[in-house]
């Protein structure tokens, strides 16, 4: 309950006729005719029985009179219930803020219409609503940095702002906001403040850890009157949403196949029940799958497919809902395409077991591989005049230092991105292939080292394998399963020289210290060099479990199937930095929408959601970049619309006096109060209706 | 004045002597109060019957006798010597009448009315050879009592001296003689109402006074406050005295015609009560005719005879039919005896 309130005080007095039944029931108690009355006894035994009803109806009939009076003195006094809230409020006008909350939940629909627009129209009310002589801000809440300007008497300009105010993708701290917009009122010399808080009440946007808000005022921080406009007008917002996908390869589905394992949050009350997940690309459903998800929770399905090689712009799809824009979640798949490989086999044996690319020929088999790897197998003379362009790989298994000529043609294969495995025996002389290779050589050669004899059992024992980087994506599926190296003895392979080269990563040592295996990065393509051979006869490596796997995975990594991880997505406001390959420039970046984002040299600035293509000028041309292209994905923090309990809100900002929501603009103006002459109007006519009633009755 | 006009209560009211007022009544009654059963020795003859053995010799006709040779008895009719009481309550509620509007004559009281049944009760008994007491009910005054009235401020005494109980005021034994009768009717003339009623003590004390087979006839108000006065009553009818009563009631209490906001006083008590009649109308009818009908069931149920005697009737025309109702009554138990 508030105060009361009296439009007309000073008509008090009118109360006083309230006292009139009063006295005229007291006058009317005139001294009666007496009359001596033999059988008074009988009268006074049928009025026992009546005393009781008698002494009530001349109670109720006085009450009744008195009512009556007293009901049309006070409906003339016009009293006013006002509420809490608005006997705590300042008298005057009010320095004003509206904050408006654009965050991600806004574009949450409530039939046709968004809540930002219900939330903005609102806005537009209160401002025009608002007292000439109250100074007056706008403050929208978007997830940038909440700063609000002083209150001024511009209306115009913000209904500008507010006109072209749009709600944006990002999660937005309205307790923040409110906040600012409570500091920015200091400024103004009025003694009351007023912030009008326009928004969903979702959970996430609003901070109840963060202070109330306050404003600086000469004489101390004064609490404002903070009220709530429920756009959802209290109303839950049920929102299922795709938070997270994972991508992983499906062993189950052979090459190019992925599992993509979505996560879908239910923030509604009821469960969902077979919710149509979809996993789509190039516009085309490729898997479709139903998903269960209970009330306020999440759940996982894991949708997979089989895809074309190459950069898949893809994503996972649920049904649209009333906020259709976390029902999407895209992301970029790199699916490796076929391997090409050329195995030029340096020591090429009539016995197969000890032909120098027997090994190799069974880890780059179609059994072995899927067919993934299509591997040719030529000896040097032979390949000397083969073009390189076909393939993606070149393995030099054990070869001589090539010629001029031919060690050119590699290094512009792998400048142009091809790939180039190298590996020792006794045909690789170290001063040869520094000549020869040069820089292509991740690291120069020095010398052979012998460590042991194969066979001996006495004497030095072999080398092996110390340590293994798992990191790298070549070696990363052996993780766990060191068993496969450690138990592989090296009894001779090429020491490198010491110096370190640009580009260059050692994926694996030797118990001696030196790199085993090595790569470098040569313009758009790798080499790699293995300092010991690919048969048995310096190490005993290819007869262990993860000779043939490692050959495998050193293959597709040098073609580039077995990529850095894929590229993390970015989320709207970002501004992203493309890895953009010299000589090249950003020529466009073409956001979800087709069209083109804000792009300064190499970095984009992300505004939306979804694929984000990326062209490229290079020289004179252009060309498409799908290495580059990446998804930009909403941050899940506004996908739970879990709305919060109006009470705790209050009681956050000060409690029913400071602190109240309303549903739209007409209910958050101060109230004047409720009128209360009308209802007593309707007890003086109750009352004249029961005194009638009572006195017909006598 | 026409004979009409002298049977008006309201005109008897204003004579002066109440003997007259009883004899011109009584002289408007037939009379005949009652027959004997008994016959044998008789005052009046009756028949002659054959003389048989064991018959009265003084009896014996001797004029039939020289006439006829034969001898023969003389049978007479032996009319009983009836002892009645005229009960009168004399309380101070007996004194209600109200005047009516515009009138300018004094009201009939109920009193004034009983007074005039009981005298002429008293007169018919006498005349016709019967005994006729008056008991007069009525608690000692407490107002100083004006001159000429009686006085009951000191304990009642009776003819023969003895101290009355303060129920009973006056208590003149019944006789037969004219003197007597002059006595009553002045007794009854000087008599005023006074005190509260206690009907049941007055008949108590009637009860032990009174010689069995009387009858009596009580003339109230029956306002008893006492539950006693009605079995008081049934007590006289053990034995084998004939009670009647004459229930007088003014025509106000029995139509409580009042409008105006009145305060009504208690006659015998304190009490006060201001009210509008409309309020208390229906419930003061509601008990005063449930005490009516209880009056008269307890009346019947103890075989008392119940004569409604409202002040606004004419009172010969009360004793006529209430003499009538008697005759007719002996009649049938003569033709069943």
């Amino acid at each position: 309950m508030g105060s009361l309130a009296l439009a007309n005080p000073w008509l008090v007095w009118g109360l006083l006729a309230a006292g009139v039944p009063v006295l005229i029931h007291l006058l009317s108690r005139r001294r009666a005719r007496q009359v001596a009355f033999a059988a008074v006894e009988f009268i006074l035994r049928s009025r026992q029985q009546k005393a009781r009803s008698v002494r009530l109806r001349q109670i109720l009939l006085l009450l009744a009179r008195t009512a009556l009076v007293a009901a049309v003195a006070l409906a003339i006094l016009r009293p006013m219930l006002q509420p809490k809230a608005a006997a705590a409020a300042q008298t005057g006008p009010a320095a004003t803020a509206i904050v408006l909350d654009a965050s991600l939940s806004m574009r949450w629909k409530d039939g046709a219409t968004p809540l930002f627009d219900r939330a903005r129209a609102e806005a537009k009310s209160l401002l025009d609503a608002l007292p000439a002589e109250a100074p007056a801000t706008l403050l929208v809440c978007d997830g940038t940095a909440p700063e609000a300007e002083p209150p001024g008497f511009d209306r115009a300009a913000i209904a500008r702002r507010l006109a072209a105010a749009q709600a944006g993708w990002r999660p937005a701290d309205v307790t923040a906001c409110t906040s600012a917009a409570a500091r920015a009122l200091g400024s103004s010399p009025l003694k009351a403040f007023r912030v009008y808080v326009l928004g969903d009440l979702t959970s996430p946007s609003i901070r109840l850890d963060a202070p109330a808000p306050r404003v600086p005022t000469p004489t101390g921080e004064v609490a404002p009157e903070v009220v709530f406009i429920d756009a959802a007008r209290d109303s839950p917002m049920p929102n299922l949403a795709v938070t997270d996908v994972h991508l992983a390869p499906s062993a189950a589905l052979g090459t190019r196949g992925f599992e993509i394992t979505a996560t879908v949050r239910n923030s509604g009350d009821r469960p969902a029940e077979n919710a149509p997940v979809s996993l789509r690309a190039a516009g085309r459903v490729l898997v479709r799958g139903f998903v269960d998800v209970p009330a306020h929770a999440s759940a996982r399905k894991v949708l997979a497919h089989r895809f074309d090689a190459g950069t898949i712009l893809a994503d996972v799809a649920l049904e649209p809902d009333a906020l259709a824009e976390d029902d999407v979640r895209a992301f970029v798949l790199r699916v490796p395409r076929d391997v090409r490989a050329l195995v030029v086999d340096g020591a090429p044996a009539a016995v197969r077991q000890k032909d120098e690319a027997f090994f190799v020929d069974a880890a780059l088999g179609p059994g072995r591989t899927g067919g993934r790897i299509a591997a040719t197998f030529l000896d040097a003379d032979a390949a000397r005049s083969r073009p390189l362009e076909p393939f993606d790989v070149v393995l030099l298994l054990n070869l001589p230092a090539p010629a001029p000529a031919w060690a050119s043609a590699l290094r512009a294969f792998v400048e142009r991105g091809g790939g180039l495995f190298l590996s020792g025996g006794d045909n690789v002389v170290p001063d040869d292939w520094n000549a020869a290779f040069g820089e292509l050589l991740p690291r120069p050669l020095h010398l052979v080292r012998t460590t042991a004899e194969p066979g001996e059992t006495s004497g030095p024992p072999p080398a092996r394998f110390a340590r293994v980087d798992f990191a790298h994506p070549a070696l990363s599926l052996f993780e766990g399963a060191d068993e496969g190296f450690e138990t592989a003895r090296v009894f001779r392979h090429v020491l490198l020289q010491p110096d370190a080269r640009r580009d260059e990563r050692v994926l694996a040592w030797l118990d001696d210290g030196s790199p085993a295996i090595i790569e470098a990065r040569r313009g758009l393509g790798r080499v790699v060099f293995y300092t010991s051979t690919v048969d048995r006869d310096w190490t005993d490596w290819p007869i262990r479990t993860s000779f043939l796997p490692a050959i495998q995975q050193l293959v597709a990594y040098l073609a580039g199937g077995l990529d850095e991880k894929p590229p993390a997505p970015s989320s709207p406001g970002d501004e992203r930095t493309l890895d953009v390959p010299p000589g090249a420039r950003v020529e466009t970046v073409t956001g979800p929408d087709g069209k083109p984002a804000r792009v300064e040299e190499t970095r984009v600035k992300v505004a939306m959601p979804g694929h984000h293509a990326v062209v490229l000028r290079e020289g004179a041309g252009t060309r498409d970049a799908p290495e580059l292209a990446f998804a930009a994905v909403l941050d899940t923090r506004e996908t739970d619309t879990t709305r919060i309990d109006p009470k705790e809100l209050e009681r956050h900002f000060g409690g029913e006096a400071q602190a109240r929501i309303a549903d739209d603009a007409s209910g958050a103006l101060p109230k004047s109060g409720t009128p209360l002459w009308s209802w007593l109007l309707v007890a003086a006519i109750a009352a004249f209706l029961t005194e009638g009633v009572l006195v017909r009755r006598g | 004045m026409s004979e009409a006009a002298l049977l008006d209560p309201l005109l008897l009211a204003r004579l002066a002597t109440l003997p007259l007022r009883a004899r011109r009544v009584v002289e408007g009654v037939l009379t005949g109060l009652h027959r004997s059963r008994h016959q044998g020795q008789a005052v009046e003859f009756a028949e002659h019957k054959e003389y048989a053995p064991g018959d009265e010799i003084r009896h014996i006709d001797w004029r039939a006798y020289a006439r006829i040779d034969k001898y023969y008895v003389k049978n007479y009719e032996l009319e009983t010597n009836l002892r009645a009481w005229v009960v009168l309550d004399a309380s101070a509620s007996m004194g209600y009448g109200r005047r009516p509007p515009g009138a300018a004559r004094p009201p009939v009281t109920k009193l004034d009315y009983a007074k005039v049944l009981g005298a002429a009760l008293a007169y018919l008994l006498v005349r016709q050879g019967d005994s006729a007491g008056l008991l007069v009910a009525g608690s000692p005054m407490t107002q100083t009592p004006a001159a000429g009235e009686l006085s009951v401020a000191e304990p009642a005494r009776d003819a023969d001296g003895a101290r009355l109980p303060p129920a009973v005021r006056r208590c003149l034994p019944p006789r037969s003689s004219a003197a007597h009768l002059a006595g009553l009717m002045d007794v009854l003339e000087k008599l005023r109402p006074a005190g509260a009623t206690d009907l049941a003590g007055a008949v108590d004390f009637l009860a032990e006074k009174t010689h069995r087979r009387s009858s009596v006839f009580v003339l109230s108000d029956l306002f008893d406050p006492s539950p006693r006065a009605l079995a008081s009553l049934s007590r006289l009818r053990h034995r084998r005295c004939e009670v009647a009563v004459f229930h007088v009631l003014d025509p106000d209490e029995l139509e409580f015609p009042f409008e105006d906001p009145t305060e009504f006083l208690g006659m015998e008590g304190p009490e006060r009560l201001e009210a509008h009649p409309r309020s208390v109308r229906e419930g003061y009818l509601e008990e005063i005719r449930a005490f009516l009908a209880s009056t008269r069931r307890q009346l019947r149920d103890a075989d008392i005879e119940y004569v409604s005697a409202p002040t606004g009737g004419a009172p010969d025309r009360l004793l006529l039919d209430f003499l009538f109702r008697r005759r007719a009554a002996a009649a049938r138990r003569g033709r069943g005896g």
